[in-house]
């Protein structure tokens, strides 16, 4: 299954504004996202945003990246701008099924 | 043995009676395949096809309804293990190729199973070690475990994200209490036939297989209690415990 708009967009995002090529800059949000207990196909917008502001510096400052937390602040800030863009093909995960099975 | 052994049989009757119907009730009103796949997976194993199975071996007065009620019992087992798989593939890998392949695999046996059954045996053996039995069996027990395997792993990853404030703590403890309900299941179904391999007795004449079926039925029945109608008491405490860290 492709990733989720929301993580390629992360990536692009790391690739442009710090030293990590695509690779690193893939592996680095996979990392983030797999400590947040979230996968790259099916991230969200408004999920991306609270491990932009609670995992991912830690992850970059990491990789030797220098203002990690300025840079992650900026990030927020673009995916706060581009957010309904980035809302498309989020797959059904198993807690939205979880969550109906259990009538709420 | 007394008669509370019956005590984990009838509680995981029940409860799985009340959480199958709530489900399909879900289902007619969602429109939803993996409601659907649960309520006939749920019923399907449980009050239906075991209660069926038990009402057909305990039969002495009409022995002609003998083969009617376990080719009901049959379908409605197979119906049920088949939508567990579909449900494994659909709902944690619907685009993988692997879990269809297994699933169409399954599907394919349990067919084979029920045909052999009807066609060879005229739904007239019900003894749980006949190969086309313990075929269907072994398919049972795969599908709660691969399951609870499913829902333990993606609990894993519920409770990362409820420490980040991404996930309800309750639906993060749902996929835990449906990994015990799923394993406790398909585990004393396995430890019971292995038993009855071994020993040659027969489940429902033996104790000690019916104690240890009881036991984990009982289990089962108070996981999946907890995980789809858990009652108030238990959701504040999963909610206080997330709160505290």
């Amino acid at each position: 299954m492709a990733d989720a708009v929301a993580f390629d967009w992360i990536c692009a995002r790391l690739e442009q504004d710090t030293s990590l090529d695509r690779l690193e800059s893939r592996g680095t949000v996979r990392l983030a996202l797999k400590a947040a207990g979230l996968e790259a196909r099916s991230v969200t917008p408004e999920q991306l945003k609270v491990v932009i502001d609670k995992v991912l510096a830690a992850e970059l400052t990491t990789r030797g990246i220098d203002d990690a937390a300025g840079l992650c602040t900026r990030l927020a800030t673009a995916l706060g701008n581009e957010r309904s863009s980035l809302a498309g093909n989020a797959a059904e995960t198993p807690d939205a099924v979880f969550s109906r099975l259990g009538g709420s | 043995m007394g008669s509370w052994v019956w005590v984990g049989f009838v509680a995981f009757f029940v409860v799985a009676l009340v959480v199958g119907v709530r489900v399909l009730l879900l289902a007619r009103r969602t429109r939803e395949l993996p409601e659907l796949l649960m309520g006939i997976g749920v019923l399907g194993i449980g009050p239906v096809g075991f209660g069926l199975m038990v009402v057909a071996y305990e039969l002495k007065d009409a022995p002609e309804l003998k083969p009617v009620l376990t080719a009901c019992a049959l379908a409605a087992v197979s119906s049920g293990v088949l939508a567990k798989f579909v449900f494994n593939w659909r709902v944690y890998h619907p685009s993988a190729r692997l879990p269809m392949w297994v699933t169409a695999a399954a599907a394919a046996a349990l067919l084979g199973s029920f045909l052999f059954s009807g066609l060879v045996h005229g739904f007239t053996d019900v003894s749980s070690l006949s190969p086309q039995s313990l075929v269907r069996t072994a398919l049972q027990v795969g599908c709660l475990l691969w399951g609870a395997g499913e829902s333990f792993v993606y609990f894993t990853k519920m409770r990362r994200r409820v420490r980040l404030g991404l996930a309800d703590p309750v639906i993060a403890n749902r996929f835990l209490m449906w990994a015990i309900g799923a394993f406790a299941a398909g585990w004393g179904t396995a430890v019971g036939t292995v038993t009855q391999i071994v020993t040659g007795a027969d489940s429902l004449r033996s104790d000690w297989v019916m104690a240890s079926s009881s036991l984990h039925g009982l289990v089962a029945a108070i996981a999946i209690a907890l995980a789809f109608i858990p009652p108030g008491f238990y959701v504040r405490y999963i909610r206080t415990r997330a709160q505290q860290g």
